[in-house]
C-alpha cells in the first residue's frame, strides 16, 4: 500500500486539479496549520458555510494564555489546487498574482471577516472571543507553479524573489496572509522522518583552520 | 549542480515570534518534555545564516559565552559541524533530506554533516570535537539546533515557515515520545 507521503505526492504531481484530494491530507499537517503549540485540538473542518461562501479549512485548538488560562483559537485557511499558478508576468520587471491567487486572497479575507463573531462558528469551534480567530494563510500551487509566462529561469527567479520580498514586507508582516505550497505541506507531514541516534564517529584526525566570517561569510543574530 | 545562494540577513522578530508561539506559550507541564534549553520562559538562541543555510541553536549560558567570544573574534562558532563540500569525510551526508533527526551522537576529528540543498535537520545532543590550527582543540555540544539549507524549495521567503515546521515537528515527537514512555510505565 502506498504511504501517506507517496499518495499526496501523486496528487500534487498530477496535471488535473486535485484540491479536494489533497485537502484530505491536511489532517497530517495540523501541527503546522495551527501556528502555536497546542494543548488539545478542538475541531477542524472543511467547507464551513458562511454567508459569503464555504471556507476551505479551519482548525481550532486549546492554547495557553498566561500562567493558567486556556483559550481556544482558530486558524482559517484558503486552499487552491497544487496545479494552480501563483504569479504571472505583468511586464518585464514585475509579476502579478494569478486570478487563482487573487480569488484565494479575496475569499480568505471575506471568510475571516464573516467568521469573527458568528455564533454558530463560535459554538462549533469553541471560540469565545473574536480576537481568537486568526488568518492561517493560503495553500496553493507547487514548486513548478510559482511563475507563469517567463521562460528564462534567472529572470523568473529574480522577479519571484523581488515579488516575495515586497509582498512579505507589505502583506505578510502587516496582515499575516502567508502563502505556502502543497510541497511545503508534503515536506512537513507529521509522519516519521529519519532518526539517527547514539552514533560515535571518528576518523583519521583532520586539522582545519578555524572558519572565519571572511572565509565563510555569515550573518548572526540572537536573543539577549 | 546549481548553487543557491541567499544573501539576506536574519529577521530576529520572526524568529522570536516562532519561539514564543511554539516554545514559550506551551503549558509548563508540556514544556517539561522539551529539552532543557527550551523549557524555560526565556530560551537563549543564536541564529547563523550563510549563503547556503541557516542554523538556529538553543544554548545554555555557558555555551552562550563560548559562542559570543568566538563571534567577537570573527570566528564561526561551530567548526567542523557543516561542510558544503560533499567530498569531505563526514558522519552524516544529507542530500535533500527533510525532517532528519540527529540525536545523542559524538563526532570526533571529522565533519558532522555535509549538506546539500533543500535539507532540514533537527540536531539534539551532538558532541563535536575538532582540532584546529588556530585555536587548538574545539569541543562543543549542540543541545538543540535546527538547520535548513537553501535550494529550489527553501529560500528567504519561506525559510521561516520551514523553521517553524521543524520546531513544530520536534515538539510533536517529544510529546509522542513522552506518551509512549507513560504508557510503558
Amino acid at each position: 500500500m502506498d504511504s501517506i507521503y507517496e499518495n499526496l505526492k501523486k496528487y500534487i504531481s498530477d496535471e488535473q486539479h486535485r484540491e479536494l484530494e489533497c485537502r484530505e491530507y491536511l489532517q497530517y499537517a495540523k501541527h503546522i496549520l495551527f501556528k502555536e503549540t497546542v494543548i488539545d485540538y478542538v475541531n477542524d473542518d472543511c467547507e464551513f458555510r458562511t454567508r459569503v461562501g464555504d471556507t476551505d479549512y479551519i482548525i481550532s485548538a486549546q492554547v495557553k494564555r498566561g500562567d493558567s488560562i486556556k483559550r481556544v483559537k482558530a486558524y482559517v485557511w484558503e486552499l487552491k489546487a497544487p496545479q494552480c499558478y501563483i504569479y504571472q508576468k505583468d511586464n518585464n520587471d514585475r509579476l502579478i498574482p494569478t486570478s487563482d491567487l487573487f480569488k484565494a486572497e479575496n475569499q480568505l479575507i471575506h471568510y475571516y471577516d464573516q467568521l469573527k463573531g458568528t455564533t454558530r462558528f463560535n459554538d462549533e469551534f469553541g471560540i469565545t472571543h473574536p480576537d481568537d480567530v486568526c488568518i492561517g494563510g493560503i495553500i496553493i500551487g507547487r514548486l513548478d507553479r510559482w511563475v507563469r509566462g517567463i521562460d528564462n529561469e534567472n529572470k523568473k527567479d529574480n522577479l519571484l524573489r523581488q515579488t516575495q520580498r515586497i509582498r512579505d514586507k507589505y502583506q505578510y508582516d502587516t496582515h499575516k496572509i502567508g502563502i505556502i505550497t502543497w510541497d511545503f505541506i508534503l515536506d512537513n507531514l507529521n509522519i516519521p522522518g529519519k532518526t539517527v541516534t547514539t552514533q560515535k564517529s571518528e576518523s583519521k584526525p583532520i586539522r582545519m583552520s578555524m572558519p572565519t566570517d571572511s572565509t565563510n561569510p555569515f550573518t548572526y543574530s540572537g536573543s539577549k | 549542480m546549481k548553487i543557491y545562494k541567499e544573501q539576506e540577513g536574519i529577521d530576529k522578530v520572526r524568529i522570536e515570534d516562532i519561539i514564543v508561539k511554539r516554545f514559550i506559550s506551551a503549558p509548563s507541564e508540556m514544556r517539561k518534555q522539551f529539552p532543557t534549553v527550551v523549557n524555560s520562559e526565556k530560551p537563549i538562541w543564536r541564529a547563523i545564516r550563510t549563503e547556503l543555510y541557516v542554523l538556529l541553536v538553543f544554548i545554555s549560558d555557558e555555551e552562550k559565552e563560548r559562542i559570543d567570544n568566538l563571534i567577537f573574534k570573527k570566528y564561526f562558532p561551530f567548526p567542523g559541524l557543516i561542510s558544503s563540500d560533499t567530498s569531505v569525510k563526514a558522519a552524516f551526508k544529507l542530500e535533500g533530506a527533510k525532517k532528519i533527526y540527529i540525536r545523542d551522537c559524538t563526532v570526533n576529528e571529522m565533519y558532522s554533516l555535509t549538506l546539500e540543498a533543500n535539507s532540514t535537520v533537527i540536531i539534539q545532543n551532538l558532541e563535536q570535537t575538532v582540532k584546529t590550527i588556530d585555536l587548538d582543540i574545539q569541543r562543543y555540544t549542540l543541545e538543540l539546533a535546527y538547520l535548513i539549507s537553501f535550494g529550489e524549495e527553501i529560500n528567504s521567503s519561506n525559510m521561516y515557515d520551514y523553521i517553524d515546521g521543524l520546531i513544530a515537528y520536534s515538539i510533536e515527537m517529544w510529546k509522542s515520545s513522552n506518551s509512549a514512555e507513560n504508557l510503558n510505565g
